[in-house]
């Protein structure tokens, strides 16, 4: 029984992929240790608050007002001198500085202990501004508590808060669908564009040209290669996140394979575009750089792109990376189905698309 | 099973490729202007000429890598501009300068391009035709350039193919290995096969081939039996400087290295 050539082509693919060690240590290894060494680093969590107080009151009721801004624990407070805060303030390693002036505190009068009216002045750090807000949010709420109980004023409105999101939600819940995106962005790049340059300028894919190979054939050969290198390597990373680092994984398992395969799709077919273009190494090389680079940042794997100013984040809407990450995302950590997440998948299609044209026009066999 | 073929069935039963009127041009370059020639059935034919004179460019023609721009060229009574797939099944091919597959063994390789002919290949005799069964499990990018080589003429063996179209075959091997690769190209011309090369020694179309065309310019300037040329050439009155002896230097040199092969 002969085997068909896509099959045994296939077969000797994935043998060549298996035996490859640069391609190894790119797909599998690397995008791993990022993983592993953001999710140690626990990169992405909002820093606590820190918060400089200087006590110039020194009594009781300052005293109580430091230990229970302590017990928050968004803040991380250091009590010290003023100069010595302002100057931490002003070298960023404060957030807000916290000022209680001397009349902090009940005055001894004829009536007994009783509060005048007293400023505390916050100084904060212009350029930190969510943790500034934060901070001060905190402590706003803290001083109107204090009101209060010293108004004896009756608590008419009262807020209470509910998380109603069960889940502990962690960076690492944030970077796995990122590394996992980011991974099946370079495979798909770089893998083809190197390779197929490779095989282009030894002449490889000429000899291939001298016998009835059908291109359609290879091409299919190298794609379903790849794409099983895709889900595998899907499979290691979120493996790793979840049973490593308990890292959230809500949806549906195989809808999350889907979106990788789509995302392989996309960033192969990108690949084509740049292997057909390119005709030595040193020229893909930088060509799939200038295509990979900016969406790593610019795409929300490693940091949200809330952060991003406004015209960038439009901009970064509609990157192919985007699509992938928010894709997965969705599913990992909101538990989304595909139909919830239908605009980030059209996102892909289209992305495929384009990348297919430009790829079957510029695709050379020498 | 390769060995073992017998194409000599249909030997000299006509023309097994006929080129018509063949024109390629590469921009300011007409590279093939107007060829015209036939290979019987179990000839050795060569086309010899100068770098760029377009024999390269009309042999890939033929093999069906290129399109003509105009003209024709039949394989075994295929047009290859109709239906380059049928005459790749019919032919091997070993090219100028081959490439394989990384991170593949050669005999994986050659079971590999016999699988796109549909065909079932064992290793075993095409690695012993080109003396590198030793070699069987190393990579292509391992081999020695003359290796290289050999490996591209067991390549072009796979598919049992009635014509062998091998460009420059001998380009960069020493003599041992020049002699082996004669030997081999006499094999199957013994065994019925029609083998068309190129090449840039002119002993080499002499002792081998039963035709030559000689191209200069994209056209072909003449084609005869290498004996007739030579009878031509003699009777125009043409005399050497100096006499020929018995013997070249090559013959110096194998007699004194020997005729074995020296990489394996």
């Amino acid at each position: 029984m002969v085997t068909r050539p896509a099959i045994y082509l296939t077969w000797m693919s994935i043998r060549m992929w298996a035996r490859d060690r640069a391609a190894l240590f790119w797909t599998f290894f690397l995008p791993l240790v990022i993983m592993v060494i953001f999710g140690l680093l626990n990169f992405g969590e909002l820093g606590k608050v820190d918060l400089g107080i200087v006590d110039l009151a020194q009594n009781e009721a300052s005293a109580r007002f430091i230990e229970e801004a302590s017990d928050v624990e968004a803040l991380r407070v250091v009590i010290g001198a003023e100069q010595d805060e302002l100057a931490a303030l002003a070298d960023g390693q404060r957030d807000v500085i916290l000022i209680l002036p001397q009349n902090f505190g009940p005055a001894v009068t004829a009536q007994g202990a009783v509060w005048e009216p007293v400023t505390v002045r916050a100084l904060y750090h212009a350029g930190r501004q969510a943790e500034s807000e934060v901070g001060l949010g905190i402590l706003q709420s803290g001083i109107d508590d204090l009101n209060f109980a010293l108004s004896d004023a009756k608590r008419l409105v009262t807020l209470e808060g509910e998380a109603v999101a069960a889940r502990d939600l962690g960076y690492i819940d944030f970077l796995m669908p990122g590394v996992i995106g980011m991974a099946i962005m370079q495979l798909g790049l770089f893998s083809v564009a190197f390779s197929f340059v490779t095989m282009k300028r030894e002449g490889v894919l000429r000899r291939l040209l001298a016998t009835p190979l059908n291109p359609a054939t290879l091409l299919t050969a190298q794609v379903i290669t790849r794409l099983i290198v895709v889900i595998l390597q899907t499979l290691i990373l979120a493996g790793v996140a979840v049973f490593v680092f308990g890292a959230e994984f809500a949806g549906n398992f195989f809808a999350v394979l889907l979106a990788a395969g789509l995302g392989g799709a996309v960033f192969l077919a990108l690949g084509f575009a740049v292997s057909g273009w390119a005709r030595t190494e040193q020229q893909a090389a930088p060509l799939a750089n200038i295509v990979s680079l900016p969406m790593m940042f610019l795409s929300g794997v490693f940091f949200s792109r809330d952060v991003l100013p406004g015209i960038l984040q439009t901009v970064t809407d509609y990157l192919p990376l985007t699509f992938l990450v928010e894709a997965i995302r969705g599913m990992t950590v909101q538990g989304d189905s595909i139909v919830a997440q239908w605009p980030n998948f059209l996102g892909m299609a289209v992305w495929f698309v384009i990348a297919f044209v430009i790829a079957n026009r510029t695709f050379r066999w020498e | 099973m390769h060995i073992a073929s017998n194409h000599k069935a249909d030997r000299e039963s006509g023309p097994i490729i006929v080129v018509d009127n063949l024109r390629k041009r590469y921009g300011d370059v007409q590279a093939v202007d107007g060829v015209s020639f036939q290979v019987h059935k179990g000839e050795v034919f060569a086309l010899l000429g100068p770098n760029g004179s377009g024999k390269t460019t009309t042999v890939e023609i033929i093999e069906g890598m290129r399109t003509a721009d105009s003209g024709q060229a039949k394989v075994g009574g295929i047009d290859v501009g109709k239906d380059p797939k049928a005459v790749k099944h019919l032919i091997g091919v070993q090219l100028q300068s081959s490439a394989f597959f990384e991170h593949l063994q050669l005999q994986e390789i050659l079971k590999m391009l016999g699988s796109i002919y549909r065909m079932k290949v064992n290793p075993e005799p095409l690695l012993n035709t080109v003396d590198l069964w030793e070699r069987r499990s190393a990579s292509f990018r391992t081999l020695s350039g003359g290796q290289k080589q050999r490996f591209a003429i067991a390549a072009a063996l796979v598919n049992d193919p009635a014509v062998i179209f091998l460009d420059e075959p001998t380009t960069g091997l020493d003599p041992q290995a020049r002699h082996l690769m004669w030997e081999t190209i006499s094999g199957w011309k013994e065994e019925g096969r029609t083998i068309v090369l190129t090449t840039h020694y002119m002993e080499e179309a002499e002792e081998l081939c039963d035709r030559v065309a000689v191209m200069d310019a994209g056209k072909i300037i003449t084609l005869d039996t290498p004996d007739t040329l030579i009878e031509e050439l003699i009777g125009r009155g043409f005399h050497r400087d100096h006499e020929v002896r018995a013997a070249t230097l090559e013959d110096v040199f194998l007699d004194l290295t020997g005729r074995s092969l020296r990489e394996f």
